[in-house]
This record gives structure tokens, sequence and C-alpha cells, in this order.
């Protein structure tokens, strides 16, 4: 008895902290579009579905092997992130609030319909990056590509840590996001930063879709809930909030599988709704970051 | 006493930014609140006004407890203000903003409206009518048709005074009305305050201007360091040797 | 006074003339369906435009009140009138029920919770079929019967959805030239010194969303009989994107601009042969290129011509 008990709730335990690590790194995506430009990027689930379906098609249609499908695509979608920051919200000549919302949707619309026109409103499958097919542990079965999920997250987060922490190129990004002014008045080209934060988000988005898209299916209108959910994450731990984006996306994985495997799978789609709903309501400034009384 | 704050304190994280403040307010007078930049006159409006609650305090108006009282019903009870920074409403005339102020006194509702019942009508009629009456009050009545935002700093500041008269209130609060303004903005200013006061509208003021202040106020109430340093006529507080070390500095 | 109805009496004569001007064409089906999303745009003028709250669910409320409408009538054979009602009420109820929490939200999280709160129920419309009929949608609904008429063709749903549509717009223009207009207009503006001047905001909130989702809801039953066939995609999230810019294409806070972004936004797929799979991207590219290019509108841009080109008259 104990052994099933045991088992289930490793099994649970690895489905949501595999899930969470997507939702964890579409929130880093969130999160560093907005540490520089101030603009929650509605789009940012879009980026994560194109990854998945251009990986999808280099690797099936163009026969690139799998690392290679990997790379290109976190470039070539890195790149839309680039060409949306430049046509969709750079022209904008008077920002305010309701008008970005509305642009970044408009943007999120329009990826939707032409991943729409390319690849039809079937779903798709990918391979998973190593072919054993499951592991065991503690009497539960999953598949290794939740390993390369949680441990492509560990491997990003330091990557990310270490960029913005240590190296000049992100310590100057986290200043335009303090202060542009002072910082392109100190040479800081604030527009290029921009491109790079753009490029960064785009390429997060894309590597939590790769990552996924082979454990389950990949349709064109997923990254909409996946989108939902990865700003559920950032605003849990605290928008802008690095650490925060793991934390929160990890989870919220935790909660969505417990949730599913324990109770219900109804809540599993409008638990991620309530926890916003709830963390807005409550804490609006995250798990991580201390509220100043307002 | 038209307005009593008593014991009134906020305090943020790391700092205290009004301390235990008292002071009263006398119904159809002119009461400055003054003291050096950062001294914590705006968050005393703010709480006075219902935009921040207190950490600790009472605020008693007409009598009547005012914590927990949203912003609204405050101004509903006859409590008015205008602000710092202006804040106009973007997208309508000066006239339908001024009229905003008017509304509050009516009572159709959307019913009324969508049907355009004889009520609402009147209602309009009314409302209309005292928003002009201000508007020609303050001397902005030609410029009632134009959009708010395309008036220039100073008379959207003289359209904002307009706006917070046309609810009746009993009392408006203003938050440095002559900041930015020159020296004639500043004369007229000062001529609009001592009308408003002819009308039996109290009036509460926070203003770094102090020519403005010794000219028109009859009570000063003097902080800094989010305490009270001195209340008195302008004559007192001119010579009070702590207002002075607090501005001048040790 | 009288001169002003004019205007809107050539209006409603012309409305009222062109299906004779169409005879027959499938332009008539077209314009129906237009009527009935002119109500629903008018709404989320009112709410969005308006009162400035943005919210993504509009479509959700159409499909709330087409589904009530469908179920109901068909399924439980109430008279289709009641259902409408029924449907309306049941409607606003949810949104008041959504809208206490969520309006207390701003800027993004509101966007996001209203967001999340349309995909729920496009959800349920999929998961509840033994209701709903499912992600293929409900077929076959019942005409829409008033006192003994029961309206059939295209021809016959024009006139009662025009009409309703018309006097929608004017009931709409009556509120935002109210006090009521006002308010959402102060509230969208500076919701601080609205609130300062007496506005009650939270209460004008609800009540801008909660109207705009009634008004969504009686497009939806209308839609639902006309159409005699709904499916969960109408809830989606590219139709609500859609309903704003029905609401802002052809002018925001203009009322009738409604007519005009509705008119086109409807009139794109008739145009484009096998348009299905090219309208999400064309919403998109639409909504892009109206907010950096022509915040303002149609109407918008109309007018600063005309401002343009009375100032060059008076040089």
């Amino acid at each position: 008895m104990e052994n099933t008990y045991l088992s289930q709730a490793v099994q649970f335990i690895f489905a949501g902290l595999t899930s969470g690590s997507i939702y964890a790194l579409v929130a880093l995506g969130f999160d560093i579009i907005y540490n520089v430009t101030l603009v929650v990027n509605l789009a940012q689930g879009e980026f994560l579905m194109l990854g998945a379906m251009t990986m999808i098609s280099l690797h099936t249609v163009f026969k690139l092997p799998l690392p290679l499908a990997l790379i290109f695509s976190t470039l070539i979608v890195g790149g839309v992130g680039i060409l949306f920051d430049r046509f969709a919200i750079r022209p904008l000549k008077k920002p305010s609030i309701m008008l970005l919302i509305l642009l970044t949707l408009g943007g999120s619309t329009f990826l939707k319909g032409v991943a729409l026109l390319i690849w039809g409103k079937d779903p798709y499958t990918a391979p998973t990056f190593t072919k054993i097919k499951s592991i065991s542990f503690l009497g539960a079965s999953f598949s290794p590509q939740m390993l390369w999920v949680i441990g492509a997250l560990v491997v990003i987060s330091v990557v990310l840590w270490f960029f913005f922490e240590r190296t000049l190129i992100g310590k100057a990004m986290r200043a335009c996001a303090e202060n542009p002014r002072a910082a392109s008045l100190m040479g800081v080209n604030v527009k290029t930063f921009v491109m790079i934060s753009y490029f960064l988000g785009g390429a997060l988005g894309a590597l939590g879709g790769m990552l996924i898209a082979p454990v389950s299916f990949m349709v064109y209108d997923e990254g909409t809930m996946m989108g939902l959910k990865g700003f559920a994450s950032a605003v849990l731990g605290g928008v802008g909030s690095y650490p925060g984006a793991v934390v929160g996306g990890l989870v919220l994985g935790l909660l969505e599988s417990l949730s599913t495997g324990y109770v219900s799978s109804i809540f599993k789609d409008i638990l991620a709704f309530l926890v916003l709903l709830c963390i807005l309501v409550l804490k609006p400034t995250g798990l991580m970051k201390h509220s100043d009384d307002k | 006493m038209i307005l009593e704050i008593k014991e009134l304190s906020r305090f943020f994280q790391r700092l205290t930014a009004v301390n235990d403040l008292s002071f009263a307010v006398e119904k159809g007078s002119i009461k400055a609140l003054i003291g050096p930049n950062g001294a914590g006159k705006t968050t005393t409006f703010n709480m006075i006004s219902g935009l921040l609650a207190p950490s600790r305090g009472s605020i008693t108006f007409k009598g009547e407890e005012l914590i927990s009282c949203p912003p609204h019903v405050r101004a509903w009870k006859g409590l008015s203000r205008t602000f710092q920074i202006v804040r106009p409403f973007a997208e309508m005339s000066v006239l339908e903003n001024v009229m905003v102020g008017c509304d509050m006194r009516t009572r159709s509702g959307l019913f009324s409206a969508a049907l355009r019942l004889p009520r609402c009508f009147a209602d309009e009629k009314r409302a209309r009518h005292k928003a002009m009456e201000e508007l020609e009050f303050v001397g902005l009545d030609a410029r009632a048709e134009a959009p708010a935002t395309s008036l220039p700093m100073g008379e959207q500041r003289v359209m904002e005074i307009a706006r917070a008269l046309a609810s009746d209130p009993e009392i408006v609060l203003f938050d440095e009305p002559a900041a930015g303004l020159n020296e004639k903005e500043t004369d007229e200013l000062a001529k609009n305050l001592l009308r408003i006061k002819k009308r039996g509208i109290t009036v509460l003021l926070v203003e770094h201007d102090m020519r403005l202040v010794m000219h028109v106020s009859d009570q000063v109430v003097v902080i800094n360091y989010g305490s009270l340093i001195a209340e008195g006529t302008p004559t007192e507080i001119r010579n009070n040797s702590e207002v002075i070390t607090a501005y001048l500095g040790k | 006074m009288m001169i002003r109805i004019v205007p809107y009496l050539l209006f409603a004569l012309f409305i009222y003339l062109l299906p004779l001007l169409l005879a027959g064409s499938y332009w008539i089906h077209v314009l129906v369906i237009i009527g009935t999303y002119v109500i629903a745009a008018a709404g989320v003028d009112l709410v969005v435009g308006f009162a400035g709250q943005l919210s993504l669910c509009q479509a959700a409320f159409f499909a709330l009140g087409a589904y009530a409408s469908a179920i109901l009538t068909t399924t439980y054979r109430v008279d289709p009138l009641l259902a409408l009602i029924v449907g309306m009420i049941f409607t606003g109820l949810v949104a008041y029920g959504v809208g206490a929490p969520v309006l207390r939200l701003k800027g993004y999280y509101l966007a996001i919770a209203t967001l999340g709160f349309g995909l729920i129920i496009q959800s349920c419309l999929v998961t509840l079929a033994q209701y709903t009929g499912g992600p293929d949608g409900f077929r076959d609904i019942v005409a829409l019967k008033v006192g003994g008429y029961t309206f059939k063709t295209d021809e016959q749903y024009y006139y009662p959805i025009w009409t309703v549509a018309m006097l929608i717009l004017l009931l709409t223009r009556n509120i935002v030239r109210s006090k009521a207009g006002r308010a959402m207009l102060a509230l969208r503006g500076d919701d601080v010194a609205a609130s300062a001047m007496g506005v009650d905001i939270a209460r004008c909130k609800i009540q801008a969303f909660v109207l705009s989702a009634m008004y969504a809801s009686l497009a939806g039953g209308l839609y639902a009989h006309s159409n005699r066939f709904i499916s969960p995609q109408m809830a989606d999230l590219s139709r609500s994107v859609e309903m704003i810019i029905m609401a802002v294409l052809g002018g925001i806070r203009t009322v009738f601009g409604v007519l005009i972004g509705t008119t086109i936004m409807k009139s794109i797929p008739e145009v484009l042969e096998s348009f299905l799979d090219y309208q999400m991207v064309v919403t998109g590219a639409i909504l892009i290129a109206l907010l950096l290019y022509m915040p303002q509108g149609l109407i918008g841009v109309v007018r600063g011509v005309i401002l343009r080109l009375r100032s060059r008259g008076e040089h």
C-alpha cells in the first residue's frame, strides 16, 4: 500500500516539476522583456508554440538532426521576437498600457494565425531527446524527457543568473530597465538592449516549447494557455523577478499536478486562473517580494 | 470646527511620513498647511481626502468620523479637492470636466439616461447650468467647449478649481495650487481663494508660496518630519523661531 | 430638436430599404450577422472605449447569450423572446460575479483575468457537451418567434435585428451623453480624480462591464436564431479581439463608428475567398496597424483631414 501512494506522489511531483519548468521558462521570458522594456509581452506563449512547431518541421520535414533543429529553431524564434519588437512595438508613438496590451495581443493573434496557415489545426508530436523509453524511480515510471526539461531549467537559470549578474551586457540591460534615460546618457544603446531582450524572450519561449513538445502535443493555439500560465507564474513569483519566475512556475506546476491527481482533472486549466486571481487580490506583488504599504 | 485631525499617523516600511498630527480647521476660514519638502503635507492631504489609509488616528468631518469612508463618499459629504499635478479628465471638454463635479448632486440613473426621460433632461440642464456658473466664477467660461487637455497648465488648474466647486462642497482641499504659477497667476489665485471664502466655503491648503500663504490664510499649521511644530496666525508663525529653523536648517 | 432627428431617420430609412436593393443576395445574410455584431461591438465600445476597462472576454458573453437562447428554446422549448431576456439576465449575473473581484485589477492584470475567464467559458462550452453539443456546436436552433410571427428567412430576420441594433445605438448614445457617460470617461481619464469628484468608480466599472455583457448576450441570442448554428469557437479570444477592432476601427467612442468597424470586419471574410484560414492573421495585422497608425479610427482620420482642410482654408 505504502508503495503505491509513494509512487503516485512521485509521479505527480515529477509531472508537476516538468510542466512547472515550462511555465518557469515562459515566465522568465516575460520577465526579461518586462525588465528591459516594461512591456508585458502577451505573445510570449506564441513563442513557445512557434519554437516547438519550427523544431518539429525542421526535424521531420527538412530532416535536420535534432540538436541542429533545436538550435536553429531557437535562433529563428528569437529572430521573430526581434521582428515583433521592431514592427509591432517600437513604432508606437504614444505608449500607454492599454495600447501595449492590445498591440501584443494583436501580435499574438497574428502569430497564431501564421501558425494556423503553416501547420493547420493538427496536433504535432516531437521525438524525445533520448531514446530511452522510460525510467523507474520509487515505483513511478516517467519519461526521461522530464529530466531534460527540469535539467534545462536549472542550466538556463544558472546561465541567466551569470549573464545578468556577472557580464557587462547583462548588467547594462538591468540598467536600461531601471532608468532608460540615464542608461542612454551613459552611452548604453537602449534600442539594442531592447532587441536583445526580445531575442532572449523569444529564445526562452522557444526552448520551453521544444522541451515540452515530446511530452505533450503541440497545436497552433497551445500558446494562449501556456502564456496565461506563464504569466500567472511570473505574477506568483513577483513580476520581474527571475528567481520568482522559477519558483512561481514550479509552484504552479506542482499545484496543478497535485490537484489534478488527487482531486479532479477539471481543475487543470482553471487552476492557473484561480491562482492568478488569488494572488492579485491578496498579494499583488507576488510571493517573493516585500510589499510596501499602499 | 468643520474638520478635525487627531493623532493622525502614517507609517511606511522604512519611514514615518506623518506622526501624531493633530489640528482643526474652523468653518469658513482659510487654513494653510506648510512645511519643508518631504514634511508629510501631501500624505496628510491624501489621508484626509481618502486616497491613503492612515496607520493611526482619526479624521472627523462635520462631526462624522471619516476613516474607512471611500473618497467618493467623502466628496459627496462635501469634501472636495484639487491636485498638486493637474488631473484633468482627458477626452472631455472643460465644461464636461466641471459637470462631473455637479453630477454627484443629481440622482437620475442609467435607465432614465438611456431613454432620455424628462428627469434626466432636467438634471442635465441643471448640471450644465451649474458647471457654467462655476466656470464663470473662475473666469474660464469662454473655454467651456475646448478639450480639457488643450488648455495651458495654469488654466487647467483653474478648471480644477471650478470642478472642485461644482459639487457645492463645504470644504475644499487645495494641494499646492500655486505650483508653477507666475506672479500674476498667483495673485489671481489669491483673489479666487478669498472669493471662495466669501461664499462660505472652508479652505485648507498646502502651499510653498509664503507670500500667498501669508496673504490669504487665517490660520497656519507648520509641520516638519511628519510632526506639528507650530500653529497660529500668519504673523505668529512668521516670527516663530522653530519654524524659521525648520526652513533654514540648523 | 427636429433637425437633429433627421440624420437618424434618414439612416433608418436607408437600413430598411437596403434589403430591397440587395434582393435575394447572400449579402442580406451577411448584413444580418453584421447587425448582431453591431450590438456586441457597441457594448465593447462602452466598456473599453468609454470606461477604459480592457475586457478581453466579450466574445465569451456573446457565446453565453447564444447558447442560452439555443439551449432554452431548442432543448427546453422556452419562448424565444423570454429566452433572450433570461439569457441577458444570466449573462449579466455572470458578468457581475466575475467583474466584482476582477475589476479591482488594473492594466495587464485585468486584461489577463478577463482573458482567462473567456478561456474558461470556452472550455466549459466544449466540455459540457450534453447540453451544448460540444466542440461540433449546436445545430438547428429554433426560429425566433415574436407574438405569433415566426422569423424564418434572412430577409425576415434582417428587420427585427437591425431595429434592435439601431435602438441599442440610440440608447447607448443617450447613456454616454449623460451623467453615466461622463462618469465612465472620468474613470477612464483619471480614476483618482474621478473618485475625488464623487464618482463611485467601483460601481461605474461594474455597471459598464455588466451592461456590455448584456449587450453581447442579446447579440449572441439574436445570432443564434438567425444563423441557426453556433459553436464554442465564437467564444474564442480572437473573436474578442475582433470585437475590440470593431469598436476601434470606425472610431473609438463615436458610438456609431461601430457600424463602420463591424461592417468592415465582417465583410472581409466574404470578399476574400477561402478566407477562414487567413482570418486570424488578418485580424492580428489589422489590430496592430490600427493601433500604430490610426488609433482614432476611420472617423478620426476623416476628422483630422477635415480639420486640416479647414485650417488651410483659413490661411
